[in-house]
């Protein structure tokens, strides 16, 4: 599974692309500085911070939901593909544009969903019993989340139809599963040495 | 509605269609056509399902994880294990056997032990006189202790799912972990010994000293990680953030093996791989939600109450099932997805939830190896380059050792909950 372009160096995508990961980056090291400012704040200082707890989840549903935008982009969300991977060529080309259809599909019935949690929250100003923060800003990961998945999803949907998908005989990498990154790593690396249509 | 909620999903599955979007369109499709709620539910109830603290484990101790597998903590533990154990009969598998379970007292996920641990004692192995199968057999399996062994995130989203208490759930898991590593060990010994295979090298003060002063900061990690969690003085979540910061300070400014840009690119596949776990999590909620208002765990209830079989067979029954589930489905999807329709069927039983938790656990362990599609084996085959005629033939042995393990751990109650019961 490739990037459905190999977006130019300095293009658009390949500049928003490279901004949401280092951003993904950025919130969990921010999230464990937090989480171990809070700990040492409890038992050092005797003087918890009650606030830093529903900053790490929001920070947290933040970076799942503009991940998932990038792991619809890269066309890696965890599958099972016992059967597809025994279809024939265009049996699978079909199967994986319905798939794709069906992702576009799901995430345009959340987006106005998401859209009137958010503005609902806005509107009354909502905001949590720890903190006084903004009960908008979850809700509005989201939105944003499912938008960009929305229009990462259209453009697979394209690539999909104008290049077909790599050969049956081809195997696919492992997939990530129980959260395991050395597994990733290999599986993009064994992806890479494979031929790609 | 059953159609929609059970065969509909089962076809999209099958065809190939991303996890969370199948249980996505499954839920809306019964909200539109059975229920009569908004589809607002799906917002709710998804952003509901993530926002939990305890969850914000997983992408911890995922940080941590890679951070140590790349920052020269494994071949630390490899070295100290083998510092204390290279006399004994078959020191090199059973170095193998430790390693992984000491590793997995960090990083929590098997496949990464395989990476790990594998890549540092594949060659070992093989020069040592062990064949390609039993190396690969060896490798692939005793990944999958990590699993169960805490800090584990199979029992994260286990918890997560049937609403138990993480700390407990690594309590239990903590003696059934140290048995499947204790009868690896026994395997192993006795296939060494079968093969006429000795030790590496015998035990001297002088190196297990060294070798203790430069694991140091490596062996700490786990007596960090479980000895806040086990003592009450963190919270899991709080754990893993901990862990993270200590292998952060561990391997960029003590072992010097990661560099700021080697960080930056840890932490963002790390927040990748929680992305692709936890908007299955989001999803499962929904789809978890309308099972339940559905009443399709209640009727599973009643079809075993229906079928009059003793509970020991009942559970059985489940293992059969969650063993053909998880070699076919990842861990993460099979625990969300299976864990509010099996849970009421065990609590039916009399089964304590956390003692059930256990067992899906182990279940899913044994699935992550089992041939044809388990996650291990094609992580071992990536790492390894070894044919996977070797591999599958090579699991069977150490398979049959997790059967005994997980017969054991299924009908002896008290070995999960023991623990539990004195410092829970």
């Amino acid at each position: 599974m490739t990037p459905p372009t190999r977006p130019r160096r300095g293009s658009f995508e390949a500049t928003a692309v490279s901004g949401v990961r280092w951003l993904l980056g950025a919130l969990i090291l921010v999230s464990v500085a937090l989480n171990v400012a809070s700990v040492v704040a409890r038992y050092v200082f005797m003087s918890p911070i009650f606030w830093i707890e529903p900053i790490i989840i929001y920070m947290m549903i933040w970076s799942v939901f503009l991940g998932a935008a990038l792991v619809t982009w890269d066309d890696r969300h965890l599958n099972v593909d016992i059967v597809s991977a025994t279809m024939p060529g265009p049996v699978r080309v079909v199967a994986r544009v319905a798939a794709m259809v069906a992702l576009v599909v799901t995430a345009a019935l959340v987006v106005p969903q998401s859209w009137e949690a958010t503005t609902l929250m806005i509107r009354n100003d909502q905001r949590t019993a720890v903190g006084d923060l903004p009960l908008a800003v979850p809700h509005a990961a989201l939105l944003v989340g499912f938008v960009l998945i929305l229009l990462a999803g259209l453009a697979r949907i394209v690539v999909l139809v104008r290049d077909g998908v790599p050969p049956a005989g081809a195997p696919e990498p492992p997939a990530p599963v129980d959260g395991d990154p050395a597994a990733s790593a290999i599986g993009r690396a064994a992806a890479d040495r494979e031929p790609r249509r | 509605m059953t159609w929609t909620l059970v065969a509909l999903p089962v076809a999209l599955l099958l065809l190939g269609f991303p996890i969370y979007v199948t249980l996505l369109a499954a839920s809306a499709v019964t909200l539109m056509l059975f229920v009569d709620v908004p589809l607002a539910l799906l917002h709710q109830t998804m952003l509901g399902s993530v926002d939990s603290f305890s969850l914000m484990a997983i992408p911890f101790f995922l940080f941590a994880g890679e951070l140590m597998s790349r920052g020269g903590i494994s071949l630390r533990i490899v070295n100290w294990v083998l510092s204390l154990i290279g006399g004994v009969r078959g020191s090199l598998g059973l170095t193998t056997v430790a390693t992984c379970t000491l590793f997995g007292t960090i990083s929590g996920s098997g496949p990464a032990t395989v990476a790990a641990v594998g890549r540092l004692m594949h060659g070992p192995l093989r020069d040592g006189g062990y064949d390609p199968r039993f190396t690969a057999g060896l490798l692939v399996t005793s990944g999958g202790i990590a699993t169960l062994i805490p800090p584990s995130i199979a029992l994260i989203l286990y918890g997560a799912a049937a609403e138990q208490a993480i700390n407990l759930l690594f309590i239990a898991a903590f003696l059934p972990g140290l048995l499947l590593a204790l009868l690896m060990a026994i395997y192993v010994y006795a296939a060494a010994a079968r093969r006429g295979i000795g030790g590496t090298q015998p035990f001297h003060w002088a190196e297990f000293r060294r070798a203790t002063r430069d694991g140091f900061w490596a062996l700490l990690m786990p007596v960090i990680i479980l000895g806040g969690i086990y003592t009450g003085v963190f919270s899991p979540t709080e754990s893993a953030g901990i862990a993270a910061l200590y292998a952060i300070v561990v391997t960029m400014f003590i072992y010097r093996m990661v560099d700021l840009r080697q960080l930056w690119e840890i932490a963002a596949n790390s927040m990748y791989l929680t992305a692709q776990v936890f908007i299955i999590i989001a999803a499962a909620g929904v789809y978890a939600w309308i099972l339940t208002v559905s009443g399709i765990p209640q009727a599973l209830v009643a079809v075993f109450d229906g079928l009059d079989m003793p509970p020991w067979a009942v559970l059985l029954l489940i293992n059969v099932f969650l063993l053909v589930v998880g070699c076919l489905i990842d861990p993460a999807s099979a625990i969300l997805v299976l864990t509010p329709l099996l849970v009421p069927i065990a609590k039916h039983l009399g089964v304590d939830p956390i003692h059930f938790g256990i067992i899906m656990a182990m279940n899913i362990e044994i699935g992550l190896f089992t041939p044809p599609f388990g996650v291990n084996i094609f992580v071992a085959q990536a790492t390894f380059n070894v044919k996977l005629r070797d591999i599958y033939v090579g699991i069977l042995p150490f398979l049959g050792v997790n059967l005994v393990a997980l017969m054991i751990v299924t009908y002896w109650p008290d070995l999960s909950l023991w623990l539990v019961r004195l410092i829970g």
